[in-house]
């Protein structure tokens, strides 16, 4: 199966409740084909520092009814392990939750594939920190 | 209903993608942080599992000298940093086509100890 470039980004929000903002900006990804969810998942670090581990599916569904429309994973088994969750959770600051999500960039498997087909070799690939493009454009005006 | 998905207790593509990034040299602060975590409970847990076999050991055995047996593994547990930094030598000589894809993954073997 051709599978494109896949990123993870873990987003932390203060508080015990995950914001669904994020949710329809998402679907609005998903449904036009420039991303496929390949995993999802859910933390809340307590203040004490203790962290709880959540499914879609074992939260309270008012508190992931925007989160609710991605139930079906392309995955049975998530791609992330109790293992890599562990290691979020102490990335996050007591009294935040957090949303882990995985994707496929399915609007770059056809130019990734296009490149490999010319010959291609990818040489470097960067996301360029937001502090750097302010810098240069700044420097270029 | 729906069931969530399994999540089993190993490494899955975090904990991967953060070593890798620190093999090949391109770690951000929070993959590297995150890959020497795991560095130290894989670490923890081959001490644990080595202080089961001693105390199995000295349980059947009691004349065995229990110093051999605190002896570690050789080649599993914590890279020492001298390991780590050959690795990420390696990860850049690869990254600069110096090493081929065989070669690396060889090195890379014979430095974990696998």
């Amino acid at each position: 199966m051709e599978i494109g470039p896949v990123d993870y980004a873990v987003i932390a929000f203060p508080g015990h409740h995950f914001t669904g903002e994020l949710a329809p900006e998402l679907a609005r990804l998903v449904d036009g084909g420039i991303v496929r969810l390949l995993d999802l998942a859910f933390i809340k670090r307590s203040e004490d520092g203790t962290a709880e581990f959540f499914e879609l599916e074992t939260l309270d569904a008012d508190e992931t009814a925007a989160f609710q429309r991605f139930a079906i994973r392309e995955t049975n088994d998530g791609l992330v392990s109790q293992d890599d969750l562990q290691l979020v959770a102490e990335e996050l600051a007591p009294g935040t939750s957090a949303v882990v999500l995985v994707w496929e960039n399915t609007w770059a498997t056809e130019i990734s594939a296009g490149v490999a087909r010319a010959g291609g070799q990818l040489v470097a690939f960067e996301r360029v920190p937001r502090s750097a493009v302010a810098a240069a454009l700044a420097d270029a005006a | 209903m729906i069931r969530g998905p399994r999540r089993v207790g190993r490494p899955g593509l975090i904990g991967t993608a953060a070593r890798t990034a620190v093999i090949a040299g391109t770690a951000s602060a929070v993959s590297g942080r995150m890959a020497r975590r795991q560095q130290s409970s894989a670490a923890q847990q081959e001490a644990a599992y080595q202080a089961d076999v001693n105390a199995a050991a000295s349980s059947s055995s009691p004349q065995q000298q229990p110093q051999q047996a605190a002896e570690p593994a050789p080649g599993a547990g914590a890279l020492d940093s001298a390991a780590l930094a050959n690795l990420e030598r390696l990860g850049q000589l690869h990254q600069q086509g110096m090493l081929s894809d065989a070669e690396f993954a060889a090195a890379k073997a014979r430095i974990l100890g696998l």
